[in-house]
This record gives structure tokens, C-alpha cells and sequence, in this order.
């Protein structure tokens, strides 16, 4: 599903560049459910988001299902954010001036979904999160792990093939972090989606079934 | 989609209230002064656009050419209507009318009336062009006759309270005790706005039959008023440059002796309400005064669309992190701009629906700017609410594109990263912008403090006369008797509290000008010099303290018999010394002595040369009253205009007695400098507001973000003044800026207004440093408004939250 070619990444810092990526070979195929690890400035999240198409690459091929993200133009890059793609983040980012409930409808709204539709979808997700109770609450008014639901909500509401997760129980403590790893695990198991997470918990590590070491640019063998 | 930006944006406002008012505020008052303008443009140009076929309706004026002179005036002669029914074939219709500038009684059954109103000599042929609906009598036959009137039906409900137009046909009506007419026909009112809301019309025929003939009607064709006036009608196909020249033929045709020459011109109807050039009747839309407004309301709105730009861009980062999620979750570039650009339209029409609620109260506190009629009931009306509309827009693209630009453009990586600046957009640009709105408020500020400085030097100038304690009071003009003016002076004069009477012409400034053509003949050359006449008997020199260079005062005298010149005169007569001009005879009259120079109008002009003489019984109609010491509380003057009236019912019963004090007749000179200085005023006060709201938003926001910095600080020592300065300074080194920069633009700009002067007040540097420093002041009391309670604060609190 996922095949990067000599993917490097650097930045230009003074009259140097700075590395960030050197030479990443990886192919993730569907289904699976990726952990990538690493300290702290590994390039483990430049990993996620050239994966997520919010960054490009410095050099070096991506395929997303065969295609070559690297010579898409805008319009299809947007498709494929709308279609195919969800993200998760640390910090949640939900928006703040939106309930519950709007913050999980506005993918489909830009997927231009007919009302009717978007209502029933937003029902089915609310209801299968248990959340039906809090969709008229704004982002504030919720804890972190609520809001972390939501954010996940959010990204699979669209159906992506593929979710994107940047360190999602960051800033959550334990217990909440374990509602949204098995989470995860279920949707990976049940619903078939393919799941990418950064982490730096180990217990995270286990849900998945394999685990991608990055350490200075390089996956660790 | 829609709604969720709807209520995305709505939230937005909500939750940021103390920004939404200041962007709200600043642009429902820029928004208010656009409509006001509008609002006004819209009245002038409503004018007489309701009449039939009035694209083919012409007023006939006349240019008169004197040798290097020329005047222009809305009449013509009384024969050139008949001549061009004749002669000019094109003509469909030619209405003349007179103006009835002179009736002042209207008698009804014993009840007496004032005429405030135009009454005009029309017939038939006026009510073909201006037509009006007949509610009894017909405009065929009802100005037949001589000695009959038609009334318009809110004049007859004031003449015949509760009778119908039929029952007021055949009632009398008696203009100035001597002219008896009959009612033939009342007409409804027009509907809409016009010029020529004239609401009596007397048979012309009248004018013919009676005494009013030697007034009105000479069979000369260079005798020319403009009481008047001619309104034709010309077929519907015709060459206009035909019958122009036509016109101008008839009148070479009738070219009379003198050395002047008058052209004929056809004006248009529609340009009848905007030119100015013809002295008439009518109300002008006072065109520049629009275009001053226009300006100041397109300031005011740009100086709220900046404050929109700068606290918008410097709050980018807050809806930054908005754009990184929507864009990864799919949202294109467009999307978020028409987002964004949606959201300032909210604002906008939020700021709109405020400026339309409180319009009405600005109409009332500009009413002295605004032309008479307008109302506020046009407010509420579909052309009013579609300009609002399209405004909303025009300001919502001009100053929402950057900011929309800006927050738009966010990458989501960027933002998602926490690798976004504090805020958005160039830092520069906002500095520029805040700098220009100051310069514009500090240009507005200075420009306040010199026009009420010239005015106030304009009526404090030592003008050459006395100015205080002065009364005048007009006779009648009407009334030719000269005896009864005599008696009126007798009477006062015996009036303990009176100091001393002139009787006389206009007092000795006065607003516009009259004058004669003085030649002189020293044997050699002869010496033709324009020049101002005054007119007083002896006492006038002396109850304007006039200062007698040479020679001795006036004799009083009934017809012109000597001159009393000024210094100007006598120098353009080529007289150094004053007393070498007394005994010279100019214009058959004796030079009888000289007066030092004193200024004959407002100080816009030069003093010009000038003659003083006596001409009682046609000039002196004027009582120019000196009052003693005005004692305690002004009691002395109070009873001396009760006597001074006293004296005038037992002289004119039937008149109104009416005075003006002698400094408010030169304050009146001055009446457009007064304005433009309470427009001034106003502007220099809205532009630091909208000014200041926008800095006002600007700190806020800088203290927000630096709560965290102020609380380190004050931990390692600092104290609140510190604080306060290091707050303060970033902001007053832009207002400093732009106090620097608004200089030369004030000062030259003000340069040439001051230069309409001929005398005026100097620019002193002190005027600026005073701007300068109310400005500073004012915003400084701006800015600590935040910055001393965010000084004060206990750091713990900042250092907490983190």
C-alpha cells in the first residue's frame, strides 16, 4: 500500500543542510499495523507526515497504492486527504469553535456528502464511540482522552484506507491511553484499516504487529 | 458546508468579543459616514426627475459680458419668450414666470399672513411643463384671467383651514393691501423633490393688469432679472446646435447701446439643481461640499479596514492551527479564503446593520452638514439597503483579501508542528499601516487647530471699526417712505441707552460687495477705478470710530454731493498724501476728506478702494445703533432693544422688528469656516477613535502574548514602571512616526487653504507641537489602559498557567 524509495528529507540550515531522513526504504501493506519508534529528533514524525503527504520528500519515490505521490498535483494530493487518509494527532487539534458532533462532520462536508448521509454517519460514529450524550460539548469542555476519541472519530469517519497517528496518547495518561490503543487494534482488526503510529511507549508497540525502529534518519535494521 | 462556516464564523465573533467590537465599531462608523454621503447624493439626485418629457425641458439663462467682467443670471428679458415662440420653430412651449420676491402681507378675510414662501406669476403654459393634478379649476382657464391665483392644496389648507379645493374656488386673496385676486383652482402638491415647489401661482395677466407691470415687465431686451426666468420645451427631434444659434441670433438681433453683450443659453433641466453659477431661488446641491464628505467618509472606512487587517493578521496564529486541521483533512486553498472571506463579511453586515440603527442619530447631530429635506425616513428604503449591501461587500473584499490570504496559506505541517510565529503576516505591514491610520488622525488633528485659529483671528482682527456694542436694524425694504425712516431715527436716538444712531447703508464689512466705476481726470490721464461705496450720514464715521486722516467728516444730504475716499482710493488716484486729494472733484462730486482703511468684507479679500458718501433718501435704510455700557448682566442693552422696538411698532406696525448685533453679523461672514471647522472637529475625533481602537486591539493582544514574558521579568526584579515603559514604547515610537510624517502633509495642505486669506493667521510650530501632544496624550491614555493593569499583575499568575 505504502512504498517509499530512497526517501531523504533535509533542511537547508546556514551554508549546510540538516539530514533529517537519509535513505529510507520501507513498504507497509494493507492491513498492517505499524508502530515507529525512535528518540526524540529521529525523523520518526517527518517519517509520518511525508507519509501523510503534509511534507514532501527532499528526494526519493512514495507510492500510495502503486501511484507516485511525488508527481500529483494539488488537486489529487486533496483527494487523497479527503479519501484515503485520516490523522490523529498528539494535541488532538480539534477545532475549537465547532461541538463534538461538527468537528466529526466536517470531513464529509469537504467529501461534498448530502446532508442525510452525513447525519446518519455522524450517528453511527457517535453511538459506536459512546458519545452521543456529549455531541452538542465544544473541544474545551471535554478531557483529553474524550478529546482524543473525537479526534478519532474524526479521522475515521471518512473511511480512509490508512490512519496516520502522531504519538496519539502523548497526553493522555495510562488508562486512557489503553481505551484508544485497543481502539486502534479494532479498528485495524475489524475494519481493515491500515494503522500508522509514532510512539515512544513500548506497551503501545505491542498492539501493533510489527515495530519500525528510527534512530539519526535511518531505519534500524 | 455553508452553515457550518456560519456558525464557525459566528463563534468566532463571539468568542473574541473585545476584537469583534473594536472591528465592529470601527467599521459602523465608517459605514455610517458612507451612507450619510450617500444618503445625500441620493437627495440631490432625486431632484425633479419625476416631471414628463423633462429631458426636453431647457431653463433660458443669460451670460452678461461687461468689458473684462462678465455675470451670469437664471433670467432673461421679458420679450425674449414671445420672440423665440415666434421665431424659433423648435420651441414647443415657452413658459414665463416671474418671481414674486417683493410681496410681504397676504390678507385673507382680515387675517394676515407673512410670505416665507415664493409666490410666482405664472399662465397656462408653466403647468404644461411642471404639470400637476388638478383638484378644482384646470390649467387651461383658470390663469385666463387677470387678478385670479391657484393654490397648491397644503397652501390652501394653511389660507382655508377645513374647506375643500372646490369650496375655496371664487375665496379672495389680498397681496400686499393693493393687489385683490380670486382663487381659481387648487393643484396637489408635487410628490418627490423639485426646485420648483412653488406653492401659489398668480395669473401672469395679473402682473399686466395692474401696477406690478412697472415692476416687473420692461420692454427692454438688456434688461435682465432674475425674477425673470423662462422654461422651454422644445419639439421632440431637434438639432440643438440649430437652435442655439438661433437663440444667439435673436439675440444679436436685439443687441441694445450699452458696451455689454449677453448670450442666451439653453440649461438643461437636470443640471438646473447642481449649477451654482446662476443665483437663483433654488437650493444647489452643494457639490463640494460632497466631494469633502465623500473623502472623509472613504478615510474613515479605510482607517476601520486597517484596524480589521492588523488585528486579524496578528491573531493569525490562533486560527492557524484551524487551517493546518482543515487543510489535512482535505479542505483546498479556495475553500479556507471563501471561508475566511465569509467570516469579515458577517462583520461587515453586523457593522452595517449597527451604522443603520444609529443613523438616525447621526442625521440629527450632522443636521447643519445635510441639506434641509433630507430625512431619516429614507433610511429604511431598498436603494439604502442595497448600497449597505454593496458596501458590505466592496469593504469585506478590500479588507478581507490579506487576512483571508494569510491564514489561508498556512501549511498544515508548519502549524501542526507548534512552527508558527506568534503572528501572521508581515510584521512591517502592520507597523506601516498602524503608522498611516495615526498620520491620517494627526493630519485631521492639526488641520482642527489652524482653521479655528484663522477663525478666531478672522473675528478678533482689528478690521478698522468699531465692532462691539452695535446694533443694525433694517427698514422695511418694501417701504420707499423716507420720512418714516427719519422719524424711526429721531426716536431712537432720544433713547437714553442709546449712545448714538446712523442712519445708513450696509454696515461697513459686510458679505458680498457693491460698487462703481470712479474716473478721474488730472488734466493729463483720466484714472477709472473700481470702488466700493458705503453709504451713512454723519454719525456713521462716528459710531464706527472711522479714523479721519484728513479733511473733515460727511455732511448729511439727500442725494450724492461729496465723497469721503479711504487710503486705498486715494492712492489709486495717485495721491500719496491724503490731504492732496481733498478738493479733487471725481465723478462730478467734491473730495471732501479721507478715512484710514478698513476692511469692507470678510478677510478672504483685500481692502479695496473705497468711497464713503451720503445719499439719504435712496441709500440710508439702515439704523446703525450704538448702545451705551451694556451693565449689569446686559441690562442696559436688553432695555434699550425693548425701546428700539417700542420705537419701530409706532413707526411700521404692521412689520416684524427685527436686529442683528453688529459681531454676529461678522461671525457670519465666516459661516463655511465655522462648518469645515465642525467638520474637521468631527473627523479629527472619529479618526483617533477608529485609531485608537485599532492600537487599543493591537495591545491587548501584544500584552496577551507576553504575560508569560512579564511575569519572568517582574520575578527577576523588574518593577511595574519598567514594565509599563517596555510595553508602552514599541507602541508610542509608531505614533511618534507618524506625528513626524504628518507634517508636511498638514502643512501643506493648510498652506493652501490659508492662502484663500488674505489675511491670515501664521502657521506657528507650536500649532504641531500642540497636535503632536494631544495625539501622543490621547494615545498614550489609549494604550495603559492594558499595559499598567498587565504591569500590575502578580506574576504568579502568568507563571502559573503555563
Amino acid at each position: 500500500m505504502i512504498q517509499l524509495q530512497k526517501i531523504s528529507k533535509h533542511y537547508p540550515v546556514g551554508f549546510g543542510k540538516n539530514d533529517i531522513l537519509k535513505d529510507i526504504d520501507l513498504t507497509i501493506n494493507e492491513g498492517e499495523f505499524v508502530s515507529i519508534m525512535g528518540p526524540s529528533g529521529s525523523g520518526k514524525s517527518t517519517l509520518l507526515h511525508i507519509m501523510g503527504l503534509l511534507e514532501e520528500p527532499s528526494e526519493g519515490q512514495y507510492l500510495f497504492e502503486g501511484e507516485r505521490v511525488d508527481k500529483m498535483n494539488e488537486k489529487k494530493r486533496t483527494q487523497l486527504h479527503r479519501g484515503s487518509i485520516g490523522f490523529v494527532f498528539q494535541a488532538y487539534h480539534l477545532i475549537d469553535e465547532l461541538t463534538v458532533y461538527e468537528n466529526i462532520e466536517t470531513p464529509l462536508l469537504y467529501k461534498n456528502i448530502p446532508s442525510s448521509e452525513r447525519k446518519s454517519r455522524v450517528a453511527d460514529v457517535l453511538d459506536r464511540f459512546n458519545m452521543v450524550a456529549k455531541k452538542d460539548l465544544f473541544p474545551s469542555q471535554l478531557s483529553g482522552g474524550q478529546q482524543q476519541l473525537v479526534g478519532i472519530a474524526r479521522a475515521i469517519i471518512g473511511e480512509p484506507r490508512v490512519i496516520l497517528a502522531d504519538e496519539p496518547t502523548g497526553n493522555l495518561h495510562s488508562d486512557q491511553a489503553k481505551i484508544i490503543m485497543q481502539l486502534f487494534k479494532h479498528l485495524n482488526e475489524q475494519d481493515k484499516i491500515t494503522i500508522i503510529q509514532v510512539t515512544h511507549s513500548d506497551v503501545n508497540a505491542t498492539y501493533g504487529n510489527r515495530v519500525i525502529q528510527i534512530r539519526d534518519g535511518h531505519i534500524q535494521p | 458546508m455553508f452553515k457550518n462556516y456560519l456558525l464557525v464564523s459566528f463563534r468566532n465573533i463571539w468568542r473574541n468579543k473585545a476584537f469583534s467590537l473594536i472591528n465592529i465599531m470601527g467599521l459602523a462608523v465608517g459605514i455610517n459616514a458612507a451612507l450619510v454621503v450617500y444618503l445625500m447624493v441620493h437627495y440631490e439626485n432625486s431632484f425633479d426627475k419625476f416631471h414628463k418629457d423633462s429631458d426636453r425641458i431647457y431653463r433660458v439663462v443669460s451670460h452678461i459680458y461687461f468689458t473684462g467682467d462678465s455675470v451670469r443670471s437664471a433670467g432673461v428679458s421679458v420679450p425674449v419668450a414671445a420672440a423665440m415662440r415666434e421665431n424659433i420653430p423648435a420651441v414647443e412651449t415657452a413658459a414665463p414666470f416671474f418671481i414674486n420676491d417683493i410681496t410681504n402681507r397676504i390678507a385673507i378675510a382680515g387675517k394676515e399672513f407673512r410670505s416665507k414662501e415664493v409666490i410666482i406669476y405664472a399662465d397656462k403654459d408653466y403647468f404644461s411643463l411642471i404639470q400637476y393634478k388638478w383638484l378644482s379649476g384646470s390649467p387651461q382657464t383658470s390663469l385666463q384671467q387677470p387678478f385670479t391665483v391657484v393654490l397648491t392644496e397644503s397652501r390652501a389648507h394653511t389660507y382655508f383651514p377645513g374647506l375643500s379645493p372646490l369650496d375655496v374656488i371664487g375665496k379672495e386673496i389680498v397681496y400686499d393691501d393693493s393687489i385683490h385676486t380670486t382663487v381659481s383652482g387648487v393643484v396637489s402638491d408635487l410628490q418627490g423633490n423639485s426646485d420648483f415647489k412653488f406653492n401659489e401661482f398668480v395669473s401672469i395677466a395679473t402682473v399686466y393688469g395692474s401696477g406690478l407691470k412697472q415692476y416687473y415687465v420692461s420692454s427692454g431686451w438688456d434688461n435682465i432679472s432674475s425674477s425673470t426666468q423662462l422654461l422651454v420645451k422644445l419639439k421632440s427631434t431637434v438639432d440643438m446646435a440649430k437652435v442655439t444659434a438661433q437663440l444667439s441670433m435673436l439675440g444679436n438681433q436685439h443687441k441694445g447701446e450699452g458696451n455689454s453683450r449677453t448670450v442666451m443659453q439653453l440649461q438643461p433641466f437636470s443640471d438646473i439643481h447642481f449649477n451654482t453659477d446662476y443665483p437663483d431661488y433654488i437650493n444647489h446641491a452643494d457639490l463640494k461640499q460632497l466631494y469633502a464628505l465623500s473623502l472623509v467618509a472613504l478615510a474613515l472606512l479605510v482607517l476601520a479596514g486597517i484596524n480589521f487587517i492588523n488585528l486579524t493578521t496578528a491573531q493569525a496564529s490562533r486560527r492557524a492551527r484551524e487551517t493546518g486541521i482543515r487543510k489535512s483533512m482535505g479542505g483546498t486553498f479556495q475553500q479556507l479564503m471563501l471561508q475566511f472571506l465569509g467570516e469579515t463579511f458577517m462583520l461587515t453586515l453586523l457593522a452595517s446593520l449597527t451604522a443603520l440603527m444609529v443613523a438616525p442619530l447621526l442625521l440629527m447631530f450632522f443636521k447643519s452638514f445635510l441639506p434641509d429635506g433630507l430625512s431619516d425616513t429614507t433610511l429604511y428604503t431598498w436603494p439604502v439597503l442595497l448600497f449597505l449591501l454593496g458596501l458590505s461587500i466592496v469593504v469585506t473584499l478590500l479588507a478581507g483579501i490579506y487576512p483571508a490570504l494569510v491564514l489561508a496559506r498556512f501549511q498544515p505541517v508548519a502549524v501542526l508542528k507548534g512552527q508558527i510565529n506568534a503572528a501572521g503576516g508581515k510584521v512591517w505591514l502592520r507597523k506601516t499601516l498602524t503608522i498611516s491610520q495615526f498620520m491620517v488622525a494627526q493630519f485631521f488633528i492639526i488641520a482642527t487647530l489652524i482653521v479655528s485659529k484663522q477663525i478666531h483671528y478672522s473675528l478678533n482682527k482689528d478690521m478698522g471699526f468699531r465692532k462691539d456694542a452695535i446694533i443694525t436694524v433694517a427698514t422695511p425694504y418694501y417701504n420707499v417712505q423716507y420720512n418714516l425712516r427719519n422719524t424711526l431715527q429721531e426716536k431712537i436716538r432720544t433713547i437714553p441707552e442709546v449712545a448714538m444712531v446712523s442712519m445708513g447703508g450696509q454696515t461697513p464689512a459686510m458679505d458680498g460687495s457693491m460698487s462703481n466705476i470712479f474716473i478721474y481726470k488730472d488734466g493729463k490721464k483720466e484714472i477709472a477705478q473700481n470702488v466700493e461705496m458705503r453709504y451713512g450720514d454723519t454719525a456713521y464715521v462716528q459710531v464706527y470710530q472711522l479714523k479721519i486722516l484728513a479733511g473733515r467728516n460727511l455732511k448729511k444730504s439727500d442725494t450724492v454731493s461729496e465723497w469721503v475716499l479711504n487710503e486705498k482710493a486715494t492712492k489709486a488716484f495717485g495721491f500719496k498724501d491724503p490731504r492732496g486729494i481733498l478738493g479733487v472733484i471725481i465723478n462730478n462730486h467734491p473730495v471732501v476728506g479721507v478715512v484710514s482703511d478698513f476692511n469692507t468684507r470678510s478677510v478672504h479679500t483685500e481692502i479695496p478702494a473705497m468711497a464713503l458718501t451720503s445719499s439719504a433718501a435712496e441709500q440710508h435704510r439702515i439704523m446703525h445703533v450704538l448702545l451705551r455700557n451694556p451693565g449689569k448682566g446686559g441690562m442696559v442693552w436688553s432695555h434699550a432693544i425693548t425701546k428700539i422696538e417700542k420705537a419701530w411698532k409706532e413707526v411700521y406696525p404692521r412689520d416684524e422688528f427685527k436686529y442683528e448685533f453688529l459681531d454676529k453679523t461678522i461671525e457670519n461672514l465666516y459661516t463655511s469656516e465655522q462648518q469645515t471647522a465642525r467638520l474637521l472637529n468631527w473627523c479629527a475625533g472619529l479618526a483617533f477613535f477608529i485609531s485608537a481602537l485599532g492600537l487599543l486591539g493591537l495591545v491587548i493582544f501584544t500584552t496577551n502574548q507576553r504575560t508569560r514574558e512579564i511575569g519572568i521579568r517582574k520575578v527577576l526584579g523588574a518593577t511595574v514602571w519598567q514594565m509599563v515603559s517596555l510595553l508602552t514604547l514599541d507602541f508610542m515610537k509608531l505614533v511618534v512616526i507618524a506625528f513626524v510624517l504628518a507634517i508636511p502633509l498638514s502643512w501643506w495642505v493648510i498652506h493652501h487653504w490659508l492662502e484663500s486669506f488674505v489675511y491670515r493667521t501664521a502657521m506657528s510650530w507650536w500649532i504641531f507641537a500642540i497636535g503632536g501632544a494631544v495625539m501622543a496624550i490621547l494615545a498614550l491614555a489609549t494604550i495603559s489602559v492594558k499595559t499598567i493593569r498587565a504591569a500590575w499583575s502578580n506574576p504568579v499568575n502568568a507563571l502559573r498557567s503555563e
